[in-house]
């Protein structure tokens, strides 16, 4: 195999390739054999025609393009690894020469990942603000874990109240007809949490139980089933009997049942060990995300827009998929992103692809620029670390072992946050008050694992 | 039958003949009533090379049926002809 490059304006590589007789006879001496299998030539059997006979039934030419489908890709990738090439896409092929008895020769114009050039990597400003976790957070999810924690109890009252939970036998009329799906028997329904249409729930307030109370609702107009939609409906209902939420008491048992621990005092300092844990997870992220932001704003880079647009076209099919594994219609995307036509949301998504791009190549140029290397010793560590000790341990490692490559660029990509936060100007700011979002999702997540 | 060209009919082309090409003798179906002089006669001028030998033999058309109906495939007669050393048919054109 010969090669030669040619460099083209805007990252565009000429690559022409000569690939000598000799490898194409074998590519086709492959083929024929491969077909000698499968054709069936009266006064043969499978696969012991000799080749001129092969060649007189599919056509001489028909064994030679299939060989050459099958080598110019082979080819083609040999020469993009020997010359050290990071083509963006394949591109197309022309075939210069291909005649029997020569050498075949085809050239490619292929689009290269640009060239970066990379801003200055020391002293890179940023902020970690860290939240302070204060006993109000603490408390905040030892109620989730009360909550979780509760039971429904029966309690000696006739009259229905805001919070109580009914168990109740309820028909359902439009037109005084009863409706599919508009009846049900033993439902526990609580009484504000609006799961019911609007109006059901309130106009049950101060009905007493054992006795037949109506209620008067309409369907509202963006209601699931349409033939209901907008209609009146008057619904019988009997309530057998009134329940409440009663939350397990605050103390040292309840620090018991929670797990490993003797008393609340433990069971608090648990929780907050995990919020503190959480947020300075939260916040190392975040900080290495503007590390890294800030060293791409400090890069330049020459953009394709074609690598922009499969980034576009990655990120729509990641929406799809989601929408697949929901169940939806993955047809459905636009409405999902809420756009109204493919256009629209493309240039929508056109400037974060673009950072994403940027992002990507500025560090794969830092990587290469600071020989940033994973050895096989830490490879090793981390599938080991991930596999854990579970029953699973072998399947994970199994896994990983398939994806070293992939994995080594994680951890070559996790060195190099380490690296970049190393040599930041970084402000440590302590706040107050973590975002309302963030401190629900810390103390779920530790309520889940503390529950376990 | 004094076409010289109506006596061989084809070339017999299977793993056999195949194999025997090997040794220089080359096989054809030949008209049922033609003579080994007749073959060898027809072979050296449609081909341009020297016969040594000509084998010949009858094969019985074998029995087909279709439904009830029992039927045969004609007779034929096969040549195996045995070339001057040196000399080849290339007979696999059109095959």
């Amino acid at each position: 195999m010969k090669t030669t490059l040619e460099k083209l304006e805007g990252n565009q590589i000429a690559l022409e390739v000569e690939v000598d007789e000799k490898r194409v006879e074998e590519a086709i001496e492959r083929v024929f054999r491969k077909v000698a299998q499968q054709i069936r030539v009266p006064g043969f059997r499978a696969g012991r025609a000799p080749r001129r006979v092969v060649e007189n039934r599919v056509g001489k030419d028909y064994l030679r393009w299939e060989a050459l489908d099958a080598l110019i890709p082979e080819v083609y990738a040999e020469a993009i690894r020997e010359n050290n090439l990071r083509p963006i896409d394949a591109p197309p092929v022309d075939i210069l020469e291909n005649e029997e008895g020569k050498p075949v020769r085809f050239r490619a114009v292929v689009e290269v990942e640009p060239e970066v050039t990379l801003g200055d990597y020391k002293g890179l400003k940023a902020t970690k603000q860290i939240a302070v976790i204060s006993n109000a957070h603490v408390n905040e999810a030892l109620e989730n874990m009360r909550e979780q924690g509760a039971q429904l109890v029966t309690v000696e009252r006739d009259e229905v109240r805001t919070g109580d939970f009914a168990v109740m036998d309820f028909t359902g009329y439009v037109d005084d007809q009863p409706f599919p799906g508009g009846a049900a028997q033993g439902h526990t329904l609580e009484i504000g949490s609006g799961q019911f249409i609007p109006g059901f729930e309130e106009q049950l307030v101060g009905a007493n139980t054992g006795e037949t109370a109506q209620v008067h609702v309409t369907f509202p107009e963006d209601y699931g089933a349409p033939d209901l939609a907008g209609k009146e409906a008057r619904f019988d209902v009997v309530i057998h009997e009134i329940k409440e939420k009663k939350l397990p008491a605050l103390n040292d048992d309840f620090a018991k049942d929670m797990g490993e621990f003797e008393t609340l005092l433990e069971l608090r300092a648990d929780i907050r060990k995990n919020l503190e844990e959480e947020v300075e997870r939260r916040a190392t992220q975040s900080l290495e995300a503007d590390v890294l932001q800030a060293l791409v704003d400090r890069s330049e880079v020459d953009i394709p827009q074609k690598m922009v647009d499969f980034q576009i076209d990655y990120q729509i099919r990641q929406a799809q998929e989601e929408l697949e594994m929901r169940g939806l219609d993955k047809e459905r995307y636009l409405e999902f992103f809420g756009f109204a036509t493919e256009e629209e949301l493309r240039e929508e998504l056109q400037e974060d692809a673009k950072n994403e791009v940027k992002t990507s190549l500025v560090m794969d140029a830092f990587i290469k620029e600071l020989e940033i290397t994973v050895s096989d010793e830490e490879l090793d560590e981390r599938i080991t670390e991930m596999a854990g000790e579970g029953a699973r341990a072998d399947a994970v490692k199994g896994f990983w072992e398939t994806q070293k490559e992939r994995l080594s660029s994680i951890l070559a990509r996790e060195k190099a946050l380490e690296i970049l936060v190393e040599n930041g100007d970084i402000d440590e700011i302590q706040v107050e008050e973590p975002e309302e979002t963030e401190a629900d999702q810390g103390q779920e997540d530790s309520g889940q694992v503390d529950a376990d | 039958m004094g076409d010289l060209r109506s006596i061989i009919r084809r070339p017999v082309v299977s793993e056999k003949t195949m194999a025997l090409m090997e040794d220089n003798k080359y096989t054809f179906a030949v008209d049922l009533k033609a003579t080994k002089p007749q073959i060898r006669e027809a072979v050296e001028q449609i081909f341009d090379v020297k016969v040594e030998k000509v084998n010949t033999m009858r094969v019985r058309g074998k029995v087909r049926r279709m439904g009830q109906h029992e039927g045969r495939r004609p007779d034929w007669k096969k040549a195996i002809v045995t070339l001057r050393d040196g000399d080849t048919i290339e007979l696999f054109e059109g095959i």
